[in-house]
Order: C-alpha cells, then structure tokens, then sequence
C-alpha cells in the first residue's frame, strides 16, 4: 500500500516536472517572418540577369551621408549617391568644387528624401535630402549627383523634421529637433530652457525651373523638438504638418521628462499665409534672416494635439486625413482636415503654446486606430490602403481609411522605423510594395562581426494578406526611402559635349597643355583612352597649381579617374566632364594615374608632375 | 527606262550605300559606320564613328575621316553627270546614247567597288608601326562577315547601292527592249 502511494507521488512528480518545462518554450510561438511561399517569393523578386527593376528606391544612408540607390522588387543596390561626405568612388569631395560645396562639415546625417513633385505625383526632376546640421541637398536626377547644399541655416538647430516638399515643390521643409538660443552662437542656462530656447520652422524656396533652393520663410516656435513632417495635398494643398515631442519644454533625460504629458502636438502651418507675410516684409531680423512670430503674425501656425511623443506624421492621398501616431500608444489618430479647419475659422481653442493656439484634440480627430504598439510612419496604397510601422511590435499593419479597422498584421526582423510603399506618399500610390526599413538586423545573414548593417524587408502588397518576400540589408542607416516607377527617370549616360561649358575644358589633344600666371600655373588636361595629355607637366615648388581634366569621350561607362599619388587628390571625370582641382606644389616627383578602370591599356594611363626645387 | 534610271541615281545620292556593323561583347548593340557617296556617318548620332576611330588607334589605324576619301569629293558630280547622261538618252532617244550611258555606268560601278576595297585595304594594311597593339595587316569584309579579334564585323550594301543596281537592271531592261526593236528608231525611253 505504502509502495504504491509512493509509486504515485513518483508518476505525478515527474507529470508535474513535463508540464512544468512546456510552460516556456524555447522560442517564440509567434509566426517567424519569413515563412511565406519560397517559390512564390522568388518569383517576385527575381529580376532576371540584364532585365530592369520596374522602380527605384532611393534610401537616406543616414550618417553615412550618402543615399543610396535600389531596384525593386530585386532590391539590388545599384548605386550611391555620396551627398554630404567625401565619397572617393566618384571623386566627391575630393575637386574644387565639390569640395567646396561640402564646406567645413565632411559628416551629415541624411534622414528624409524628398522626391519633387507635380500635383502632388512624383515628376522624377530632383530628389531633396535633409541633415541634421541644418542642411538640405539638392540631386539632379538627370545625372543623380549632388547639385546643392543650402545651409546650414541660420537658427535652425538638428535640421530632423526635413525635406518634405509640398505637392508643387514649391517648398521643402526644415525644423528645429534640438532649440537653442537663437541667433546660433547665443547664451543661456539650461534652466532658462523653456523662455529662452526658441525653435524653428523654416520653408526653402525652390525654383521650379532650376531647382535652386533659397530661404523662404522661418517661423519663431516654442522650444518643443520637431520631429517629422508632411505636406497636405489635394483638399489640404497649403498646409504644412510638422510634429513635436518634448513639448513639456523639458531639459535632462528627456526619456522621462518629455513623457509626461499625455499629449503633444501636431504644428499645422498655413505656408502660404507665411509666404504672404514675407512677401508684405514681416518679421524680425534674428541672426540675418527674417522671422516671422506667430504674436505678431497670427493665423500662420496652429497646434494639433497629439498622441503622446508622436514621430510620424503623414497626409492620405486624398488629402482628407492627417494621420499622426503617438510612439508610445497602440492607436494612431486620423485628423479630419475638415474638422480642423472648421475649428480654426470657430476659433475653437483650448489655450496657446506662446501666442500659438491650440485646437482641440476631441474636435478634429475623425478616428483612432488600434494598429499596435509603437506606431511610427504609415505610407499609403491604392483604394484607401494604409500601412503603419510598429516599431515596439516590429511588425507592419495595413487597415483602410474610412473603416478604420485593421486588415492585416506582419510581423518584421527587427523593429522597424520608416516604411515606404511605391508612390506610398503621393496622390496616387502604386500598391505592390513595401519595403520595411528595420533598424535591427540580430544576425539574419552572415555574420560580420558587431557593426550590423540594417535591414530592408520587401513585402507584398498586391494581396489584402501581406507576405515577406526578401530581406535585404543596407548601410546605416535607412530612415526614410521613397520609391518611384522607373519609367519616370530620363537619366543621361554621358555629359553631351555641347553642353560642357567649363572655362577650362578642351576637347581638342593639341590644345592642352600648361600655362603659368605668375606662381600660379594651369594645366588643362584631356584624358581619353588611354592616356592624359600631356603626360608629364612641370611646376615649381611653392607654384599653386590648377589641374583641369577634361574627359573627352562620349561613351557610355568610359570614366576617367586622376590620382595624384601624396597629395589626397582623387579625381573620377564622367564622360563629357571637366572636374578641377587646386593645390600647392611641394618639391618632388608625383604620379598621378587614372583610377577609374577605362580599356585594355587603362594600366598605362599615367604621367608625372615634377617639381622642381626653388 | 532611262528616266527611271536618272530619278534612282538622283535617289542613290541621298540614302547610304554601304554598311559596317561591328559586334563586341562589350558593343551588344554594335557599332555602325555607313558609307554615303559623300560622306561617312557614324551611327548613335556620329558617336560610334568616334568609337571606331579610338578603338583603331590602338592598333595603329588612321582615323576615318571624309576628309581622307577623294571619292566623296567627285563621287556626287559623277552621280550627277550619269543622271544627265541617262536624261540626255532619254532627250535623244538612240540606242547609242544608251550604249553610252551603260558603258559609263558601268565603269562607275566597278571602279566604285573597286575604289571600296582598296580604301580598305589601306586601312588595313598601313598601320602605324608604333601602334599599342600589334596586329597583322588584314583588309576588312567589303562584302558578308569576319571576325577581327574581338569583333564581328558585317559589310553589306545599302539602299543606294541597291537602287544603283536597280538602275543597272533598268539599263539592261532598256538594252533588251532596243535589241528587240532594232531597226525601228523608237525611242527607248
């Protein structure tokens, strides 16, 4: 009897230690992405050798500087495009005037491009990219090279909410993450923070024929921390919608202290009263530019209350809603444009933020939507799609506009933050894809050490069931990417010689050669396959010497680059390109030898520039 | 007949005679240099005759230019001169006006050939001793496919050669018709 008892407690023992090990399991019972249809996937993404992607991708390469260029659906980089950092592959930063269009700074942090726009459709004309040293660059998608860097501007402090354009290009945005004392180079404690520390909303001009980029309008704002933006469009063409954390005005480890409140803000600023305001010669002169106060200027920026330390902020593409989403909340709002402009003709306001009034939560809300935790960004597809990233769920999910109910939910590895869908933020989005930009990557490749590269996820959106289709992984540091229909870009593939109107190109061999000025000592160089002409030239230590190479060829891919051994210059001149660069001779013999692989005897590309001793 | 003949020869002058198509791996699309009576023309918008030209420089080649070809100075005026010579016939309307005109013309039309291979011939074979690459001298196709090193190099005619010999075919035409109407003066034309 005692045996048997005994042989009870044993069996119910060891029961009780099997239940008790299958309470945690040793992975997540959660789908692992990237169980999708192997076959179906492929299909999908390949992209067979010699046949073209049916879109582009351009990604911010964040504080890599660069942006980077994509196929989709094959997600295959193509290309780089350096902006604001030296890039030797293509020679930037490295003659003249590259050089000097990076001025000072050889580090920026690209966060958002911006692809110009015609009637709130992407038109492929030029491509805007913000930094946070208060910078905005210009690429010319005829040629995808840098063509200007405004900036920094003055007052503006961590330049994060940037370059968004409105539906015309008539301007892109810039705004103050970190407020400081302005004008720049001001003083004042810490604990005179929320007085004396003043943010900044700015507009760039461009010139729609030249896409030349000038100071439009800034606008004083309290010192919260602007984040993202977006321009209305259609219904809501005129508006600017920019967000807010810390709008506790808070110092420290803003962490805590800028969560406090339930809600902060979503400024709306009405661009073309701020246009109209400059162009009747208002505002205040504070460090060379003009600002506008909204005390003195009122009508030009309103607050929209917001879920609490919002991030993103994105209009549909009817223009209807502005859809901005709290990061530490599990819904994001759906502001009726409608209703805030009724509120604001009403006057109905809850109070201001220093002269600034603030509407009402309640009153302009349409929905909220109960997406996941950790909304970000939401991009757009055809018939009312809408996709959230959840960067606390690390998933995506798609719900419609109008129902306000989710769809559909996929989980991404890992943590994803911006999110771009084809055309996902025009008037017209394309639907098919979306690509995850994830800011962890946890080892799904090869390992490569601890500096992880991030991670692009290509999704199917053609279906209303979303499925993982490819990972792929980018340089640091993806935050937001724009993707366009391929058949919009006209790029050429060589500079035509009638239009290289450089006053130091030479097209003909016999006329190259050196000529001095004093101690200052030109040499226009032609090079060709496979040599430079002339192959040596002679200076003088001390001479400033001017090296002018013009590429002569008119073949596709037949670059030349000019390397001079000793003396950090590295030249890659385009076909049809002249580039120049200028330096102080020191005595000695230099090579210099073309880099960029050009023909069969591209080895023998190479001369010598003596100097001789004074 | 001999009208026909002027109107194509007048029509000879204005499209290409011959062709080059050269391939590479690295040229999937080709390189084309046509040959006009007057002129030589690259295709790509002249581009590829600038390509050839740097292509053969490593090999010690001339550069091809129109200037170098004699042919186009004269070749224009003698397409002119058979024109009227044919409308002359036809004006006078004897078969010795039109044994005349097929004489010249036919003259014109071997010499023209023979003018074409020998230009390349000299291209072939004249190469700068100092030239980069070394290669033996060789003439390229006048007419159908070879292969020259990494290229494949095509030489067929064009539309211009095709209506010269459609007026050669018109001359015989008309030959054939004055043979069978001998003794009679019927015009020809």
């Amino acid at each position: 009897m005692r045996s048997r008892y005994q042989a009870w407690v044993v069996v119910i023992g060891i029961s009780a230690a099997l239940a008790a090990s299958r309470c945690a399991p040793s992975a997540s019972n959660q789908t692992r992405a990237g169980a999708s249809d192997v076959a179906a996937a492929a299909q999908k993404v390949y992209v067979a050798p010699g046949d073209l992607d049916p879109y582009y991708m351009f990604a911010s390469g964040g504080h890599s500087g660069n942006v980077y260029v994509y196929g989709v659906p094959s997600m295959r980089h193509i290309s780089t495009i350096p902006v604001f950092t030296p890039y030797p592959a293509t020679g930037y930063g490295f003659d003249d005037a590259s050089k000097k269009m990076l001025g000072d700074l050889t580090w920026g942090d690209a966060h958002h491009p911006a692809l110009s726009e015609t009637n709130g459709d992407y038109d492929g004309r030029w491509l805007f990219i913000n930094e946070m040293n208060g910078r905005v660059a210009r690429i010319d998608l005829r040629d995808f090279k840098t063509k200007q860097i405004i900036g920094p501007v003055a007052n503006i402090s961590g330049n994060h909410g940037s370059s968004f354009v409105t539906p015309n290009t008539e301007y892109a945005m810039m705004s103050s993450r970190f407020s400081i004392p302005i004008p720049k180079g001001g003083y004042a404690p810490l604990d005179k923070y929320a007085t004396d520390y003043k943010g900044i909303i700015a507009g760039l001009k461009i010139d729609p024929k030249s896409g030349e980029m000038t100071l439009g309008f800034e606008i004083l704002m309290p010192p919260f921390d602007f984040d993202i933006g977006d321009a209305g469009k259609k219904v809501s063409d005129g508006w600017m919608f920019l967000t807010a954390y810390n709008t506790e005005r808070a110092t420290g480890k803003l962490e805590v202290t800028a969560s406090q409140r339930d809600r902060d803000y979503i400024a709306a600023v009405d661009w073309r009263a701020a246009e109209r305001a400059v162009a009747e010669g208002k505002g205040d002169l504070i460090g060379g530019v003009k600002v506008l106060d909204p005390k003195k200027v009122p009508g030009i920026v309103y607050l929209m209350p917001c879920g609490k330390s919002p991030h993103g902020v994105d209009v549909s593409p009817d223009g209807r809603y502005i859809i901005g989403s709290g990061k530490l909340q599990g819904v994001t709002t759906a502001f009726n444009f409608e209703k805030i402009q009724a509120a604001i003709q009403s006057q109905a306001f809850s109070g201001d933020e220093d002269g600034i009034p603030v509407l009402k939560y309640e009153s302009i809300k349409e929905a909220e939507v109960p997406v996941g935790l950790g909304p970000l960004h939401t991009q757009f597809g055809p018939g009312g799609m809408a996709y959230t990233s959840l960067f606390v769920d690390s998933a995506i999910a798609s719900w419609k506009l109008g129902e306000w109910k989710v769809i559909d939910k996929t989980p991404v590895s890992f943590a994803v933050g911006h999110l771009a869908t084809a055309e996902g933020d025009t008037v017209d989005p394309d639907g098919q894809f979306l690509v995850s930009l994830n800011k962890l990557s946890h080892g799904r490749h090869l390992n490569v050490g601890p500096s992880q590269p991030e991670s692009s996820q290509l999704i199917d959106i053609s279906q209303e069931k979303m499925k993982l289709l490819a990972d792929s992984f980018t340089e640091p540091e993806p935050h937001y990417a724009q993707i366009i229909k391929a058949d919009k870009l006209h790029p050429i593939e060589v500079y035509p010689k009638e239009e290289n109107h450089h006053p130091l190109a030479v097209w003909d061999v016999s006329k190259a050669g050196v000529t001095r000025e004093g101690n200052h000592v030109t040499a226009k160089i032609v090079a060709v396959r496979s040599s430079f002409t002339p192959s040596t030239f002679e200076v003088r230590e001390g001479d400033i010497v001017t090296v002018a190479i013009t590429n002569i060829e008119q073949a596709t891919d037949m670059l030349h680059g000019f390397g001079l051994l000793d003396y950090n210059i590295n030249l890659v001149i385009d076909p049809g390109e002249t580039k120049v660069v200028t330096f102080t001779a020191k005595k000695g013999v230099y090579p210099y030898y073309c880099t960029n692989f050009c023909s069969a005897l591209h080895q023998e590309m190479q001369g010598y520039m003596t100097v001789k001793p004074r | 007949m001999l009208a026909l003949a002027a109107g194509l020869v007048v029509l000879a002058y204005f499209t290409p005679l011959w062709r080059l198509t050269m391939f590479a791996p690295q040229y999937e699309h080709g390189l084309q240099l046509d040959i006009h009576s007057y002129t030589l023309e690259g295709g790509h918008g002249g581009q590829d005759i600038k390509e050839i030209n740097l292509l053969n420089h490593y090999i010690g080649m001339h550069p091809l230019e129109a200037e170098d070809f004699d042919e186009f100075k004269w070749m224009p005026f003698v397409l002119g001169g058979i024109a009227l010579l044919f409308l002359r016939g036809v004006v006078l309307g004897t078969v010795k006006e039109l044994v005349d005109a097929t004489a010249v013309f036919g003259y014109f039309g071997a010499f023209s050939l023979w003018s074409f291979a020998y230009k390349m011939y000299r291209y072939g074979h004249d190469l700068a001793p100092e030239a980069p690459v070394k290669v033996a001298p060789f003439t390229p196709p006048v007419f159908g496919y070879q292969r020259i090193a990494n290229f494949e190099v095509y030489s067929y005619p064009r539309a211009g050669t095709y209506l010269l010999m459609a007026v050669g075919v018109a001359l015989l035409a008309a030959l054939v018709l004055a043979w069978r109407r001998r003794g009679t003066l019927a015009s020809v034309s």
